[in-house]
Protein backbone atom coordinates (compact mmCIF):
# COMPACT_ATOMS: atom_id res chain seq x y z
CA UNK A 1 0.00 0.00 0.00
CA UNK A 2 1.38 3.67 -0.59
CA UNK A 3 1.34 5.51 2.47
CA UNK A 4 1.06 9.03 2.49
CA UNK A 5 4.46 11.09 2.61
CA UNK A 6 5.56 14.53 4.01
CA UNK A 7 4.99 15.69 7.14
CA UNK A 8 2.25 14.24 10.07
CA UNK A 9 0.77 16.66 12.32
CA UNK A 10 -0.31 14.29 15.16
CA UNK A 11 -3.96 16.57 15.49
CA UNK A 12 -4.22 17.13 11.90
CA UNK A 13 -2.67 13.50 9.82
CA UNK A 14 -0.21 13.76 7.09
CA UNK A 15 -0.29 16.78 4.73
CA UNK A 16 -2.21 15.98 1.61
CA UNK A 17 -3.92 18.91 -0.36
CA UNK A 18 -6.60 18.10 -2.55
CA UNK A 19 -8.88 14.57 -3.50
CA UNK A 20 -11.80 13.55 -5.37
CA UNK A 21 -14.55 11.25 -4.16
CA UNK A 22 -14.50 8.00 -5.97
CA UNK A 23 -17.17 7.04 -7.79
CA UNK A 24 -17.52 3.97 -9.51
CA UNK A 25 -18.52 5.20 -13.59
CA UNK A 26 -14.91 6.81 -12.93
CA UNK A 27 -12.77 3.21 -11.94
CA UNK A 28 -11.61 2.25 -15.05
CA UNK A 29 -10.86 5.42 -16.03
CA UNK A 30 -8.61 5.59 -12.95
CA UNK A 31 -7.31 2.12 -13.92
CA UNK A 32 -6.25 3.04 -17.08
CA UNK A 33 -4.83 6.52 -16.79
CA UNK A 34 -4.07 6.84 -12.90
CA UNK A 35 -4.49 10.82 -13.04
CA UNK A 36 -2.90 12.95 -10.40
CA UNK A 37 -4.65 13.68 -7.93
CA UNK A 38 -3.57 13.71 -4.18
CA UNK A 39 -5.85 11.03 -3.14
CA UNK A 40 -9.23 9.65 -3.32
CA UNK A 41 -12.31 9.29 -0.40
CA UNK A 42 -14.61 5.84 -0.78
CA UNK A 43 -17.92 6.09 0.92
CA UNK A 44 -17.26 2.83 3.12
CA UNK A 45 -20.68 1.18 2.53
CA UNK A 46 -19.87 0.88 -1.58
CA UNK A 47 -16.59 -1.49 -0.19
CA UNK A 48 -17.17 -2.48 2.85
CA UNK A 49 -19.38 -5.49 1.87
CA UNK A 50 -18.27 -6.23 -1.95
CA UNK A 51 -15.61 -8.86 -2.87
CA UNK A 52 -16.56 -7.88 -6.23
CA UNK A 53 -14.96 -6.00 -9.64
CA UNK A 54 -15.23 -2.50 -7.31
CA UNK A 55 -13.78 -4.41 -4.21
CA UNK A 56 -10.71 -5.57 -6.72
CA UNK A 57 -10.14 -2.47 -7.88
CA UNK A 58 -10.08 -0.25 -4.55
CA UNK A 59 -7.22 -2.69 -4.23
CA UNK A 60 -5.44 -1.31 -6.73
CA UNK A 61 -5.97 2.14 -6.56
CA UNK A 62 -4.92 1.94 -2.67
CA UNK A 63 -1.86 0.96 -3.46
CA UNK A 64 -1.32 4.41 -5.84
CA UNK A 65 -3.02 6.57 -3.67
CA UNK A 66 -3.96 7.37 0.10
CA UNK A 67 -7.58 6.18 0.98
CA UNK A 68 -9.95 8.38 3.11
CA UNK A 69 -13.16 6.23 4.15
CA UNK A 70 -16.39 8.34 4.36
CA UNK A 71 -19.27 6.29 5.73
CA UNK A 72 -22.96 6.97 5.96
CA UNK A 73 -24.39 4.14 8.14
CA UNK A 74 -22.51 4.71 11.61
CA UNK A 75 -25.60 6.60 13.23
CA UNK A 76 -23.76 8.05 15.68
CA UNK A 77 -26.66 9.62 16.58
CA UNK A 78 -29.28 6.98 16.91
CA UNK A 79 -30.88 5.70 20.06
CA UNK A 80 -30.12 2.33 18.64
CA UNK A 81 -27.13 0.41 20.10
CA UNK A 82 -24.21 0.48 18.28
CA UNK A 83 -24.06 -1.89 15.42
CA UNK A 84 -20.40 -3.88 16.14
CA UNK A 85 -20.69 -6.20 13.43
CA UNK A 86 -20.78 -3.03 11.24
CA UNK A 87 -17.74 -0.92 13.04
CA UNK A 88 -16.04 -4.32 12.54
CA UNK A 89 -16.42 -4.17 8.88
CA UNK A 90 -15.58 -0.65 8.60
CA UNK A 91 -12.36 -1.42 10.85
CA UNK A 92 -11.76 -4.17 8.78
CA UNK A 93 -11.58 -1.55 5.40
CA UNK A 94 -9.82 0.76 7.04
CA UNK A 95 -6.92 -1.80 7.80
CA UNK A 96 -6.88 -2.82 4.16
CA UNK A 97 -6.59 0.05 2.51
CA UNK A 98 -4.33 2.19 5.18
CA UNK A 99 -7.26 4.47 5.67
CA UNK A 100 -5.91 7.70 6.08
CA UNK A 101 -8.91 8.75 8.14
CA UNK A 102 -12.01 6.93 8.93
CA UNK A 103 -15.13 9.86 8.50
CA UNK A 104 -19.00 9.65 8.94
CA UNK A 105 -21.87 12.20 9.53
CA UNK A 106 -23.44 14.00 13.27
CA UNK A 107 -26.48 12.27 12.28
CA UNK A 108 -28.81 9.27 13.00
CA UNK A 109 -29.78 7.16 9.91
CA UNK A 110 -32.51 5.18 11.63
CA UNK A 111 -33.98 3.26 14.37
CA UNK A 112 -35.51 0.00 15.38
CA UNK A 113 -33.06 -1.82 13.04
CA UNK A 114 -34.54 0.21 10.22
CA UNK A 115 -31.91 2.07 7.99
CA UNK A 116 -33.81 4.98 6.18
CA UNK A 117 -30.45 5.33 3.88
CA UNK A 118 -31.05 9.42 4.83
CA UNK A 119 -28.51 11.59 7.09
CA UNK A 120 -31.26 12.50 9.63
CA UNK A 121 -30.79 15.42 12.30
CA UNK A 122 -30.55 15.24 16.02
CA UNK A 123 -32.22 17.87 17.93
CA UNK A 124 -29.04 20.00 19.48
CA UNK A 125 -29.62 19.86 23.21
CA UNK A 126 -27.58 18.44 26.62
CA UNK A 127 -29.13 15.26 26.44
CA UNK A 128 -28.23 14.68 22.59
CA UNK A 129 -24.69 15.82 23.34
CA UNK A 130 -24.22 13.56 26.34
CA UNK A 131 -25.54 10.96 23.94
CA UNK A 132 -23.63 11.45 21.10
CA UNK A 133 -20.50 12.06 22.98
CA UNK A 134 -20.40 8.64 25.20
CA UNK A 135 -21.33 7.14 21.61
CA UNK A 136 -18.03 8.30 19.94
CA UNK A 137 -15.74 7.68 22.61
CA UNK A 138 -16.59 4.03 22.18
CA UNK A 139 -16.60 4.09 18.51
CA UNK A 140 -13.22 5.30 18.43
CA UNK A 141 -11.84 3.31 21.08
CA UNK A 142 -12.98 0.12 19.44
CA UNK A 143 -11.60 1.65 15.84
CA UNK A 144 -8.52 2.46 17.48
CA UNK A 145 -8.21 6.02 15.81
CA UNK A 146 -9.54 9.72 16.26
CA UNK A 147 -13.10 9.05 14.16
CA UNK A 148 -13.75 12.27 12.33
CA UNK A 149 -17.29 13.62 12.01
CA UNK A 150 -18.71 16.00 9.26
CA UNK A 151 -21.50 19.08 9.67
CA UNK A 152 -24.60 17.53 7.91
CA UNK A 153 -26.68 19.44 5.78
CA UNK A 154 -30.19 19.64 7.57
CA UNK A 155 -33.74 21.00 6.37
CA UNK A 156 -35.55 20.66 9.60
CA UNK A 157 -34.51 22.47 13.32
CA UNK A 158 -35.96 21.49 16.50
CA UNK A 159 -38.23 23.18 18.80
CA UNK A 160 -35.93 22.04 21.75
CA UNK A 161 -32.89 22.40 20.42
CA UNK A 162 -30.68 24.53 23.17
CA UNK A 163 -27.76 25.00 21.29
CA UNK A 164 -26.14 26.31 17.86
CA UNK A 165 -25.09 23.78 15.73
CA UNK A 166 -21.74 25.14 15.98
CA UNK A 167 -21.78 25.36 19.61
CA UNK A 168 -22.97 21.30 19.77
CA UNK A 169 -20.06 20.67 17.19
CA UNK A 170 -17.63 22.54 19.97
CA UNK A 171 -18.66 21.29 22.39
CA UNK A 172 -18.96 17.50 20.98
CA UNK A 173 -14.80 18.12 19.59
CA UNK A 174 -13.82 19.23 23.93
CA UNK A 175 -15.76 16.21 25.22
CA UNK A 176 -14.13 13.60 23.04
CA UNK A 177 -11.47 14.35 21.43
CA UNK A 178 -12.52 13.68 18.29
CA UNK A 179 -11.72 15.15 14.80
CA UNK A 180 -14.03 17.47 12.51
CA UNK A 181 -14.87 17.16 8.82
CA UNK A 182 -15.98 20.58 7.36
CA UNK A 183 -18.26 20.60 4.72
CA UNK A 184 -18.30 24.22 3.68
CA UNK A 185 -21.29 23.15 1.20
CA UNK A 186 -23.57 21.84 3.99
CA UNK A 187 -22.76 25.23 6.03
CA UNK A 188 -24.06 27.39 3.14
CA UNK A 189 -27.17 24.86 2.44
CA UNK A 190 -28.08 24.68 6.14
CA UNK A 191 -27.09 28.80 6.87
CA UNK A 192 -30.44 29.38 4.16
CA UNK A 193 -32.45 26.26 5.22
CA UNK A 194 -32.28 28.02 8.83
CA UNK A 195 -31.04 31.71 8.40
CA UNK A 196 -28.54 32.03 10.04
CA UNK A 197 -24.62 33.42 9.16
CA UNK A 198 -22.24 30.63 7.46
CA UNK A 199 -19.52 33.00 8.26
CA UNK A 200 -20.41 33.14 12.29
CA UNK A 201 -20.66 28.99 11.60
CA UNK A 202 -17.05 29.08 10.24
CA UNK A 203 -15.60 31.58 12.49
CA UNK A 204 -16.84 29.77 15.97
CA UNK A 205 -15.57 26.10 14.82
CA UNK A 206 -12.58 24.51 16.93
CA UNK A 207 -10.20 24.95 14.03
CA UNK A 208 -7.35 23.02 14.99
CA UNK A 209 -9.62 19.90 14.92
CA UNK A 210 -10.64 20.73 11.44
CA UNK A 211 -8.84 17.71 10.13
CA UNK A 212 -10.40 17.30 6.71
CA UNK A 213 -12.81 19.90 4.29
CA UNK A 214 -16.08 19.10 1.96
CA UNK A 215 -16.89 20.59 -1.02
CA UNK A 216 -19.76 20.36 -3.34
CA UNK A 217 -22.27 21.58 -5.41
CA UNK A 218 -26.02 22.36 -4.53
CA UNK A 219 -29.34 23.20 -5.81
CA UNK A 220 -32.03 25.97 -5.02
CA UNK A 221 -35.50 25.34 -5.32
CA UNK A 222 -36.67 28.69 -4.21
CA UNK A 223 -38.18 27.79 -0.91
CA UNK A 224 -34.97 26.17 0.38
CA UNK A 225 -31.30 24.74 -1.19
CA UNK A 226 -31.20 21.01 -1.59
CA UNK A 227 -27.57 19.11 -1.09
CA UNK A 228 -27.66 17.35 -4.30
CA UNK A 229 -23.62 16.82 -5.29
CA UNK A 230 -24.77 17.18 -9.08
CA UNK A 231 -23.22 20.06 -10.27
CA UNK A 232 -19.62 22.72 -9.86
CA UNK A 233 -19.23 24.62 -6.53
CA UNK A 234 -21.51 27.35 -6.13
CA UNK A 235 -19.46 30.84 -5.98
CA UNK A 236 -20.98 31.55 -2.41
CA UNK A 237 -19.43 28.31 -1.52
CA UNK A 238 -15.74 28.80 -2.64
CA UNK A 239 -16.13 32.03 -1.06
CA UNK A 240 -16.67 30.72 2.21
CA UNK A 241 -14.28 27.51 1.18
CA UNK A 242 -11.42 30.61 0.85
CA UNK A 243 -12.58 32.10 4.61
CA UNK A 244 -12.48 28.31 6.18
CA UNK A 245 -9.18 27.73 4.21
CA UNK A 246 -7.85 31.41 5.84
CA UNK A 247 -9.37 30.15 9.53
CA UNK A 248 -8.04 26.28 9.78
CA UNK A 249 -5.03 26.11 7.29
CA UNK A 250 -3.99 23.91 5.13
CA UNK A 251 -5.87 20.55 5.61
CA UNK A 252 -6.44 18.11 2.88
CA UNK A 253 -10.07 19.14 0.46
CA UNK A 254 -12.72 16.82 -1.26
CA UNK A 255 -14.74 17.69 -3.83
CA UNK A 256 -18.05 15.09 -3.70
CA UNK A 257 -20.19 14.66 -6.67
CA UNK A 258 -22.76 11.95 -7.20
CA UNK A 259 -25.19 12.67 -9.51
CA UNK A 260 -24.93 13.88 -12.87
CA UNK A 261 -21.04 12.85 -12.99
CA UNK A 262 -18.79 14.23 -15.27
CA UNK A 263 -15.73 12.82 -16.70
CA UNK A 264 -12.64 12.75 -14.78
CA UNK A 265 -10.60 15.49 -16.32
CA UNK A 266 -13.98 17.92 -16.13
CA UNK A 267 -13.77 16.87 -11.79
CA UNK A 268 -9.98 17.30 -11.57
CA UNK A 269 -10.14 20.78 -13.33
CA UNK A 270 -13.18 21.60 -10.64
CA UNK A 271 -10.50 20.62 -7.75
CA UNK A 272 -8.03 22.84 -9.62
CA UNK A 273 -10.08 25.34 -8.73
CA UNK A 274 -10.45 24.34 -5.03
CA UNK A 275 -6.13 24.92 -5.02
CA UNK A 276 -6.60 28.60 -6.01
CA UNK A 277 -8.60 29.60 -3.12
CA UNK A 278 -7.47 27.73 -0.62
CA UNK A 279 -3.41 29.27 -1.74
CA UNK A 280 -5.27 32.97 -1.52
CA UNK A 281 -6.81 31.89 2.44
CA UNK A 282 -3.69 30.30 3.32
CA UNK A 283 -2.44 33.44 2.29
CA UNK A 284 -4.57 35.47 4.29
CA UNK A 285 -3.40 33.47 7.02
CA UNK B 1 -31.21 26.83 14.01
CA UNK B 2 -32.75 25.64 17.48
CA UNK B 3 -34.74 27.99 19.29
CA UNK B 4 -33.22 28.77 22.76
CA UNK B 5 -35.95 28.88 25.47
CA UNK B 6 -38.16 25.78 26.91
CA UNK B 7 -40.64 24.40 25.32
CA UNK B 8 -42.62 20.87 26.06
CA UNK B 9 -40.24 19.58 23.09
CA UNK B 10 -37.49 19.98 25.27
CA UNK B 11 -38.67 17.20 27.70
CA UNK B 12 -39.07 15.13 24.71
CA UNK B 13 -37.00 11.72 25.08
CA UNK B 14 -35.15 11.42 22.11
CA UNK B 15 -35.81 8.50 21.72
CA UNK B 16 -39.25 9.26 20.80
CA UNK B 17 -38.56 11.65 18.87
CA UNK B 18 -36.33 9.80 16.46
CA UNK B 19 -39.19 7.22 16.00
CA UNK B 20 -41.93 9.69 15.59
CA UNK B 21 -39.66 11.18 12.75
CA UNK B 22 -38.96 7.90 11.24
CA UNK B 23 -42.16 7.25 11.33
CA UNK B 24 -43.22 10.33 9.64
CA UNK B 25 -40.63 9.58 6.90
CA UNK B 26 -41.71 6.19 6.42
CA UNK B 27 -45.42 6.57 6.34
CA UNK B 28 -46.23 6.49 2.60
CA UNK B 29 -49.72 8.65 3.44
CA UNK B 30 -46.92 11.49 4.60
CA UNK B 31 -49.04 11.72 7.97
CA UNK B 32 -47.11 13.58 10.39
CA UNK B 33 -49.30 14.51 13.28
CA UNK B 34 -47.26 16.58 16.13
CA UNK B 35 -44.82 18.03 13.54
CA UNK B 36 -45.43 21.71 15.10
CA UNK B 37 -44.77 20.53 18.43
CA UNK B 38 -41.27 19.01 17.42
CA UNK B 39 -39.84 20.76 14.37
CA UNK B 40 -39.39 24.33 13.30
CA UNK B 41 -40.57 26.13 10.32
CA UNK B 42 -38.36 28.37 7.95
CA UNK B 43 -39.30 31.56 6.91
CA UNK B 44 -40.73 29.90 3.39
CA UNK B 45 -41.74 26.22 4.68
CA UNK B 46 -43.84 24.94 7.64
CA UNK B 47 -42.57 22.39 10.05
CA UNK B 48 -44.98 19.82 8.12
CA UNK B 49 -43.52 20.88 4.80
CA UNK B 50 -39.66 20.36 5.96
CA UNK B 51 -40.73 17.37 7.49
CA UNK B 52 -41.33 16.36 3.28
CA UNK B 53 -37.82 16.97 1.75
CA UNK B 54 -36.85 13.84 4.03
CA UNK B 55 -39.98 12.06 3.35
CA UNK B 56 -39.40 12.60 -0.71
CA UNK B 57 -36.17 12.13 -0.26
CA UNK B 58 -36.33 8.83 1.38
CA UNK B 59 -38.51 7.72 -1.57
CA UNK B 60 -36.61 8.84 -4.27
CA UNK B 61 -33.11 7.30 -2.83
CA UNK B 62 -34.65 3.81 -2.13
CA UNK B 63 -36.46 4.51 -5.40
CA UNK B 64 -33.43 5.17 -7.46
CA UNK B 65 -31.24 2.49 -5.73
CA UNK B 66 -34.13 -0.27 -6.75
CA UNK B 67 -34.20 1.27 -10.16
CA UNK B 68 -30.20 0.44 -10.43
CA UNK B 69 -30.78 -3.08 -8.89
CA UNK B 70 -33.94 -3.80 -11.16
CA UNK B 71 -33.37 -2.06 -14.81
CA UNK B 72 -35.46 -4.71 -16.45
CA UNK B 73 -37.71 -5.44 -14.19
CA UNK B 74 -38.37 -1.70 -14.18
CA UNK B 75 -38.75 -1.69 -17.65
CA UNK B 76 -41.25 -4.35 -17.77
CA UNK B 77 -43.43 -2.83 -15.58
CA UNK B 78 -42.95 0.79 -16.60
CA UNK B 79 -41.76 3.52 -13.56
CA UNK B 80 -45.51 4.05 -11.99
CA UNK B 81 -46.35 0.78 -11.11
CA UNK B 82 -42.60 -0.47 -10.77
CA UNK B 83 -42.95 2.41 -7.90
CA UNK B 84 -45.69 0.61 -6.30
CA UNK B 85 -44.11 -2.64 -6.14
CA UNK B 86 -41.34 -0.84 -4.57
CA UNK B 87 -43.18 0.76 -1.65
CA UNK B 88 -45.74 -1.99 -1.54
CA UNK B 89 -41.76 -3.91 -0.37
CA UNK B 90 -40.22 -1.64 1.54
CA UNK B 91 -43.80 -0.94 3.44
CA UNK B 92 -43.23 -4.76 4.33
CA UNK B 93 -39.55 -4.78 4.89
CA UNK B 94 -38.39 -1.89 5.26
CA UNK B 95 -34.27 -1.55 4.89
CA UNK B 96 -32.02 -3.59 7.46
CA UNK B 97 -29.39 -3.29 5.30
CA UNK B 98 -26.09 -0.86 5.74
CA UNK B 99 -25.68 -0.73 1.78
CA UNK B 100 -28.10 0.54 -0.63
CA UNK B 101 -27.02 -3.37 -2.34
CA UNK B 102 -28.67 -5.17 -0.57
CA UNK B 103 -31.91 -3.39 0.02
CA UNK B 104 -33.88 -6.04 -1.79
CA UNK B 105 -32.75 -8.97 -0.29
CA UNK B 106 -36.29 -9.93 0.59
CA UNK B 107 -38.09 -8.28 -2.89
CA UNK B 108 -38.73 -12.06 -4.48
CA UNK B 109 -40.01 -13.52 -1.14
CA UNK B 110 -42.63 -10.58 -0.72
CA UNK B 111 -43.49 -11.00 -4.04
CA UNK B 112 -44.45 -14.95 -3.59
CA UNK B 113 -46.09 -14.21 -0.45
CA UNK B 114 -48.47 -11.26 -2.10
CA UNK B 115 -49.06 -12.63 -5.27
CA UNK B 116 -53.23 -12.32 -5.80
CA UNK B 117 -53.04 -15.99 -7.18
CA UNK B 118 -50.96 -17.60 -4.56
CA UNK B 119 -53.21 -19.91 -3.24
CA UNK B 120 -54.03 -21.60 -6.56
CA UNK B 121 -52.39 -24.72 -8.17
CA UNK B 122 -48.59 -23.69 -9.64
CA UNK B 123 -50.54 -24.51 -13.38
CA UNK B 124 -53.39 -21.99 -12.68
CA UNK B 125 -51.43 -19.10 -11.67
CA UNK B 126 -51.17 -16.12 -13.80
CA UNK B 127 -48.20 -16.69 -16.17
CA UNK B 128 -47.28 -12.28 -16.05
CA UNK B 129 -46.63 -12.56 -12.12
CA UNK B 130 -44.73 -15.52 -12.93
CA UNK B 131 -42.92 -13.71 -15.46
CA UNK B 132 -42.54 -10.52 -12.58
CA UNK B 133 -40.78 -12.77 -9.61
CA UNK B 134 -38.16 -14.34 -12.93
CA UNK B 135 -37.30 -11.43 -13.31
CA UNK B 136 -36.66 -10.15 -9.75
CA UNK B 137 -34.96 -12.93 -9.10
CA UNK B 138 -32.76 -13.31 -11.90
CA UNK B 139 -31.53 -9.51 -11.27
CA UNK B 140 -30.89 -10.17 -7.63
CA UNK B 141 -28.91 -13.34 -8.40
CA UNK B 142 -26.83 -11.09 -10.80
CA UNK B 143 -26.14 -8.85 -8.38
CA UNK B 144 -25.10 -11.33 -5.66
CA UNK B 145 -22.91 -12.94 -8.22
CA UNK B 146 -21.35 -9.77 -9.22
CA UNK B 147 -20.79 -8.40 -5.37
CA UNK B 148 -20.34 -11.93 -3.91
CA UNK B 149 -17.36 -13.42 -3.01
CA UNK B 150 -15.82 -15.27 -6.18
CA UNK B 151 -13.22 -17.47 -7.21
CA UNK B 152 -10.47 -14.88 -9.27
CA UNK B 153 -7.97 -15.46 -5.79
CA UNK B 154 -8.55 -19.11 -5.23
CA UNK B 155 -7.21 -22.40 -6.91
CA UNK B 156 -10.31 -24.12 -9.07
CA UNK B 157 -10.16 -27.56 -10.10
CA UNK B 158 -9.07 -27.72 -13.76
CA UNK B 159 -8.74 -30.15 -16.88
CA UNK B 160 -5.93 -31.41 -16.13
CA UNK B 161 -7.04 -32.69 -12.97
CA UNK B 162 -9.09 -34.91 -14.83
CA UNK B 163 -8.90 -37.88 -16.70
CA UNK B 164 -10.14 -38.05 -20.08
CA UNK B 165 -12.41 -40.89 -19.38
CA UNK B 166 -13.55 -41.66 -16.22
CA UNK B 167 -12.59 -44.65 -13.80
CA UNK B 168 -14.37 -46.45 -11.48
CA UNK B 169 -12.26 -44.00 -8.53
CA UNK B 170 -13.45 -40.90 -10.44
CA UNK B 171 -17.14 -42.13 -10.56
CA UNK B 172 -17.43 -41.87 -6.58
CA UNK B 173 -15.71 -38.42 -6.16
CA UNK B 174 -17.83 -35.17 -5.26
CA UNK B 175 -16.97 -31.79 -5.67
CA UNK B 176 -17.28 -28.66 -4.44
CA UNK B 177 -18.56 -25.14 -6.55
CA UNK B 178 -17.21 -22.02 -6.50
CA UNK B 179 -19.19 -19.61 -4.40
CA UNK B 180 -20.18 -17.87 -6.86
CA UNK B 181 -22.06 -20.21 -8.66
CA UNK B 182 -26.26 -19.71 -9.10
CA UNK B 183 -28.50 -22.40 -10.77
CA UNK B 184 -31.71 -20.49 -11.70
CA UNK B 185 -34.55 -22.15 -13.16
CA UNK B 186 -37.32 -19.83 -14.68
CA UNK B 187 -40.54 -19.91 -16.74
CA UNK B 188 -38.96 -17.12 -18.81
CA UNK B 189 -35.72 -16.38 -20.67
CA UNK B 190 -35.19 -13.48 -18.80
CA UNK B 191 -31.71 -13.85 -18.58
CA UNK B 192 -32.08 -12.72 -22.69
CA UNK B 193 -34.54 -9.71 -21.22
CA UNK B 194 -32.51 -8.23 -18.58
CA UNK B 195 -29.23 -8.53 -21.03
CA UNK B 196 -31.05 -6.53 -23.91
CA UNK B 197 -32.08 -3.96 -21.07
CA UNK B 198 -28.82 -3.41 -19.76
CA UNK B 199 -27.38 -3.21 -23.00
CA UNK B 200 -29.82 -0.58 -24.01
CA UNK B 201 -31.30 -2.58 -27.18
CA UNK B 202 -35.19 -2.70 -28.07
CA UNK B 203 -36.68 -5.08 -26.28
CA UNK B 204 -39.87 -7.29 -26.17
CA UNK B 205 -41.94 -9.18 -23.36
CA UNK B 206 -40.18 -12.89 -23.41
CA UNK B 207 -42.67 -15.69 -23.96
CA UNK B 208 -42.78 -18.77 -21.30
CA UNK B 209 -40.37 -21.24 -21.70
CA UNK B 210 -38.53 -23.31 -19.41
CA UNK B 211 -35.23 -22.07 -18.90
CA UNK B 212 -32.78 -23.68 -16.91
CA UNK B 213 -29.64 -21.75 -16.09
CA UNK B 214 -26.31 -21.25 -14.13
CA UNK B 215 -24.58 -17.95 -13.24
CA UNK B 216 -21.21 -17.39 -12.39
CA UNK B 217 -18.29 -15.42 -12.54
CA UNK B 218 -15.34 -15.16 -14.21
CA UNK B 219 -12.87 -12.85 -13.93
CA UNK B 220 -15.52 -9.70 -12.22
CA UNK B 221 -17.62 -10.69 -15.17
CA UNK B 222 -20.83 -12.18 -14.14
CA UNK B 223 -21.28 -15.42 -17.25
CA UNK B 224 -24.84 -16.38 -17.65
CA UNK B 225 -25.30 -19.55 -19.70
CA UNK B 226 -28.54 -21.77 -20.46
CA UNK B 227 -28.09 -25.43 -20.11
CA UNK B 228 -30.04 -28.37 -21.54
CA UNK B 229 -32.51 -29.70 -18.79
CA UNK B 230 -30.69 -33.06 -17.93
CA UNK B 231 -26.91 -30.84 -17.68
CA UNK B 232 -29.29 -28.81 -15.61
CA UNK B 233 -30.31 -31.52 -13.40
CA UNK B 234 -26.47 -33.24 -13.46
CA UNK B 235 -25.19 -29.76 -12.13
CA UNK B 236 -27.57 -29.55 -9.75
CA UNK B 237 -27.04 -33.08 -8.01
CA UNK B 238 -23.10 -32.21 -8.58
CA UNK B 239 -23.60 -28.51 -7.12
CA UNK B 240 -25.16 -30.61 -3.89
CA UNK B 241 -22.84 -33.16 -3.19
CA UNK B 242 -23.64 -35.75 -4.85
CA UNK B 243 -21.22 -38.15 -6.46
CA UNK B 244 -20.11 -38.13 -10.44
CA UNK B 245 -21.78 -41.80 -10.49
CA UNK B 246 -24.78 -41.03 -8.22
CA UNK B 247 -25.51 -37.44 -10.45
CA UNK B 248 -25.03 -38.97 -13.84
CA UNK B 249 -28.93 -40.61 -13.38
CA UNK B 250 -29.39 -37.41 -15.50
CA UNK B 251 -27.39 -38.07 -18.61
CA UNK B 252 -25.17 -41.35 -19.22
CA UNK B 253 -21.70 -41.31 -18.22
CA UNK B 254 -20.02 -40.61 -21.27
CA UNK B 255 -22.41 -37.40 -21.70
CA UNK B 256 -22.17 -36.33 -18.34
CA UNK B 257 -18.09 -36.57 -18.33
CA UNK B 258 -17.97 -34.49 -21.36
CA UNK B 259 -20.11 -32.06 -19.82
CA UNK B 260 -18.25 -31.93 -16.25
CA UNK B 261 -15.11 -31.06 -18.18
CA UNK B 262 -16.81 -28.11 -19.81
CA UNK B 263 -17.75 -27.11 -16.16
CA UNK B 264 -13.92 -27.82 -15.02
CA UNK B 265 -12.82 -25.99 -18.02
CA UNK B 266 -15.14 -22.74 -17.18
CA UNK B 267 -14.13 -22.76 -13.30
CA UNK B 268 -17.44 -23.80 -11.79
CA UNK B 269 -15.80 -26.19 -8.91
CA UNK B 270 -13.61 -25.51 -6.64
CA UNK B 271 -12.15 -28.78 -4.74
CA UNK B 272 -12.42 -32.32 -5.94
CA UNK B 273 -13.31 -34.80 -3.18
CA UNK B 274 -12.36 -38.06 -3.38
CA UNK B 275 -13.47 -39.18 0.08
CA UNK B 276 -17.46 -39.89 -0.92
CA UNK B 277 -18.30 -39.71 2.74
CA UNK B 278 -16.83 -36.22 3.35
CA UNK B 279 -17.81 -35.05 0.20
CA UNK B 280 -21.54 -35.18 1.03
CA UNK B 281 -22.07 -31.77 2.43
CA UNK B 282 -24.26 -28.85 1.23
CA UNK B 283 -21.35 -26.64 -0.56
CA UNK B 284 -22.10 -23.14 1.00
CA UNK B 285 -23.51 -19.93 -1.32
CA UNK B 286 -25.16 -22.81 -4.38
CA UNK B 287 -28.56 -21.17 -4.17
CA UNK B 288 -30.84 -22.97 -6.18
CA UNK B 289 -34.39 -22.44 -7.86
CA UNK B 290 -36.66 -24.81 -10.15
CA UNK B 291 -39.79 -24.23 -11.82
CA UNK B 292 -41.49 -25.58 -8.50
CA UNK B 293 -40.97 -23.26 -6.57
CA UNK B 294 -43.21 -20.56 -5.63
Amino acid sequence: MKRPTGSIDQTRGPHLDFGVGLRFPHLRYIKEHWPAVDFFEIISENFMESRGYRRHVLGSIAEHYPIFMHGVSLSIGSTDPLDFEYLARVRQLADGVCAVWVSDHLCWTGVAGINTHDLLPIPFTEASLAHVTRRIRIVQEFLDRPLVLENPTTYVGFVGSTLTEWEFLTRMVEATGCRLLLDVNNVYVSSVNHDFDPVEYVRSLPHKQVVQMHLAGHTDVGTHIVDTHDGPVADCVWELYRLASELVGPVPAVLEWDDRLPSFPELQAEVGKARGYAADGHAGR
Amino acid sequence: MGMRGGSVADELDLVLVQRWMQGAILDPCGASPGARQILTGSGQLSAVERLGIYLRGYRLRLLDSFRGLHPALCQLLGPDLFEQFVFDYLGAYPSRSHTLFDVDNRFVDHLLQTRPDRNLPAEAREGWIDLIIDLAQFERIFVEVLEGVGAEDSDTVCLADLPREPDDAWLDTTLVAVPCLRLLYTRFPVHRYVEDVRKGRDVAVPLARATPLVVSRCDYVVVVSELEPDAYWLLYALVHGESVRTASRFVDIPQGWILLRDWVRRGFFTTINRDPVRGSHQPVGAVTASPTQG
